[in-house]
């Protein structure tokens, strides 16, 4: 099953949450929804399981009982245990009974949960609770899997697991949105990417797409024989900034005005420095975000 | 799967969530004690009061007799004692002393007003007024005619009415409305619990991807009417093998019960919507509430208890021109017009007339209820204002 949003705006009294987004994402992807909190993830993701409606745009009717959805704001019954909290998911859901406890104790096992089913939710760690609100939302092996923040409150073993189901989920064709704001985990596994900032798209596509869209800055790591002191030295032409590696006074970042020629930029820095060697470094998702928020607020 | 299967395993967990077995045998334990604590309560405290020392005299000093009185114990005087308890003083071992003057007038000597003296000013004045009877020239019988109670026969011309009829009618009366406002104060903390803290809580979301609000309103609104329904039965039970065990231990047997089927079952129906009613009016006030603890809307939520209130004041008037109108508004039509099916005749177009509008503004009330809901969970962190809650509650509402 296939997701699409098109041009897509939701409006909360003053505030513009969803800004004319579109995204599509296939059947066997994973899309992850990229951004701080105010985003407008949470806003795009709730229009896309029904419980709100756009303003304007047009996007895909997920059909009850084919999609499973993981809540931002997360919570059971705490005075219930486990088991009776699933099983009235899957009474709600109106799965066969057999069908429903096999599932259950098999998300449980690999959850490794299976020892406390009977325990109520309140004696759960933040991140076994929110192990279980996954089981509900996959206990019925939807075609659709919408997750709102899943690595949100786990610790990173946690995560790692949560990463595991994603893959397997796509393996087994699941179509899945997911939204959050770890770049660093997202960038390992999502086959396409959203970067929002205040409603608006800031980046999509794939993550070499989005690396291209958001333009990033040509930075250098230039390494020498001896420390550097930076007030002897004059900035070379093309460069628009150096600044000292903090764990290395061996070291220097230096970012790039666009267009600058390497040769020419080593040997200005092999005439003043002692130089050893000079890299290019690629800056990752997490740094290109914040560079591409910056020049939206300075557009703006 | 149907919205109706789905209310129905709503109604069932919300029953579940709030039903405990442990707490249900506590709270019948509890109202078993207190009952026995008061019914034996006069009893407990005669045994642990000790009979009041009383020394009751003539002007001359003799010993007056009252005759036998319960809780206490009438001492012999004298001349020596007299002289001193008129002077004020009391022995250590005598609570009172009443003496009978030679014109049938009394005097009461005693340290400070106790509440036994009603007793004892009582039997000493039946005791003067037996003495001023003596004095008259009257016969045996003039005096058994005087002390006689006088006798007001009573003829109903309608075939239903007896000299019964009335005090079964409060009775029935009271007991209809202490049931209506226990299941009210029961769906009062039950709803908030099952809403707002719920809401609280953030279980809303993922649930309401499976059903819409309507559906889930409904099974609360049903599964907290369990509740009340328990409630009264638990109640009712417990209510009634006290009178059964009362009367048995009594010697007075089992009592006899004369069952009007008609009456029972417009008693239940009335008092079943009624319990919607109010549960579903609760509902529609604990989702605008987004935390009780500083909403200052939650002390709106006791107004339906207001009407039922004034019910109370109606039952010994139940054909009353007032107890009519309230027989007809569904805030309270529910409680007052069994009450009113109890007393007597009731019009059959008044009977149909509550019906209908109950039933009318049940469905109506429960709709407005799943609308207020469907707007308080998209509202997070803040309360709907009023224009939010008025447009809901007229169906004006946008997601």
């Amino acid at each position: 099953m296939t997701i699409q949003v098109t041009n897509v705006v939701k409006r909360y009294a003053t505030v513009t949450a969803v800004d004319h987004v579109s995204l599509q994402v296939e059947q066997g992807q994973i899309l992850a929804l990229l951004g701080p909190n105010g985003a407008g993830k949470s806003s795009l993701v709730r229009m896309l399981v029904g419980l709100t409606q756009p303003d304007s745009g047009e996007l895909t009717v997920l059909t009850p009982g084919r999609f499973g959805y993981l809540p931002e704001d997360r919570g059971l019954y705490q005075d219930r245990s486990i088991i009776d909290n699933l099983n009235y998911i899957a009474k709600l859901r109106d799965l066969d009974s057999a069908q429903a406890q096999q599932s259950i104790e098999q998300w449980l096992a690999h959850f490794s949960l299976s020892d406390r089913k009977k325990e109520p939710m309140r004696q759960l760690s933040k991140g076994n609770q929110q192990k279980v609100q996954l089981i509900a939302t996959l206990m019925h092996d939807p075609d659709v899997v919408i997750l709102d923040e899943p690595f949100s409150g786990l610790d990173p073993v946690n995560q790692e697991i949560v990463l595991q189901v994603l893959t397997q989920l796509r393996e087994a064709g699941k179509t899945v949105l997911l939204s959050a704001h770890q770049m660093a985990l997202v960038e390992r596994l999502a086959d396409s990417l959203v970067l929002m900032n205040h409603g608006k798209v800031l980046a999509q596509g794939s993550l070499s797409q989005v690396r291209q869209q958001l333009k990033p800055v040509p930075q250098l790591l230039l390494s020498c024989a001896e420390p550097i002191d930076l007030s002897q030295q004059q900035k070379p032409a093309g460069v628009s900034q150096w600044q000292p590696v903090d764990t290395d006074p061996k070291q220097l970042y230096l970012t790039l005005h666009a267009e600058v020629d390497r040769h020419q930029l080593l040997q200005q820095l092999v005439a003043q420095l002692p130089v050893v060697a000079l890299q290019e470094v690629q800056q990752n998702l997490h740094e290109l975000y914040l560079q591409a928020v910056k020049q939206q607020e300075q557009s703006s | 799967m149907s919205a109706m299967k789905n209310m129905r395993t709503v109604a069932l967990w919300e029953f579940k969530r709030f039903f405990k077995w442990k707490q249900e045998i506590i709270s019948l334990a509890i109202f078993l004690i207190t009952f026995l604590v008061v019914s034996f309560w006069g009893t407990i405290n005669a045994v642990l009061d000790h009979a009041k020392q009383v020394a009751v005299v003539s002007d001359s000093g003799e010993t007056v007799a009252l005759g036998e009185l319960q809780g206490f114990e009438l001492r012999q005087g004298g001349r020596v004692e007299l002289a001193k308890w008129q002077q004020g003083e009391l022995s250590d071992d005598l609570d009172a002393v009443v003496i009978i003057h030679e014109d049938l007038s009394a005097t009461l000597i005693s340290a400070k007003e106790k509440s036994w003296m009603v007793d004892l000013k009582a039997a000493v004045s039946a005791y003067i007024r037996q003495q001023k009877l003596d004095q008259l020239p009257l016969s045996a019988e003039q005096i058994a005619a005087l002390d006689a109670k006088p006798v007001i026969n009573t003829r109903w011309l309608d075939a239903g009415e007896n000299d019964n009829s009335r005090g079964l009618a409060g009775a029935v009366g009271f007991i209809i409305l202490g049931a209506v406002v226990m299941s009210l104060m029961a769906g009062f903390g039950l709803m908030m619990m099952s809403i707002t803290a719920e809401k609280q809580q953030r279980v809303t979301e993922q649930l309401l991807t499976l059903m819409t609000p309507q559906t889930w309103m409904d099974g609360k609104i049903l599964g907290i009417t369990l509740h009340g329904i328990k409630a009264i039965c638990t109640m009712g039970a417990f209510v009634g093998l006290i009178i059964v065990g009362v009367a048995v231990i009594g010697g007075e047997g089992f009592p006899e019960l004369s069952i009007n089927l008609w009456l029972i079952v417009n008693v239940i129906v009335f008092l079943l919507l009624g319990l919607l009613l109010n549960n579903a009016m609760l509902a529609g006030f604990s989702a605008t509430i987004d935390d009780p603890n500083h909403s200052s809307r939650a002390s709106i939520m006791m107004l339906p208890v207001l009407p039922v209130g004034l019910c109370f004041t109606l039952v010994e008037t139940p054909d009353s021109v007032l107890a009519q109108i309230m027989s007809l508004l569904p805030i309270s039509s529910f409680a007052m017009m069994p009450i009113r099916l109890v007393s007597g005749d009731v019009p059959w177009w008044q009977w149909a007339l509550s019906l209908a509008l109950l039933v009318g503004f049940l469905v109506a009330v429960r709709n407005a209820a799943g609308r207020l809901f469907a707007m308080g969970i998209n509202m997070y962190g803040k309360e709907p204002k009023w224009g939010d809650i008025g447009r809901a509650i007229l169906g004006k509402n946008q997601s």
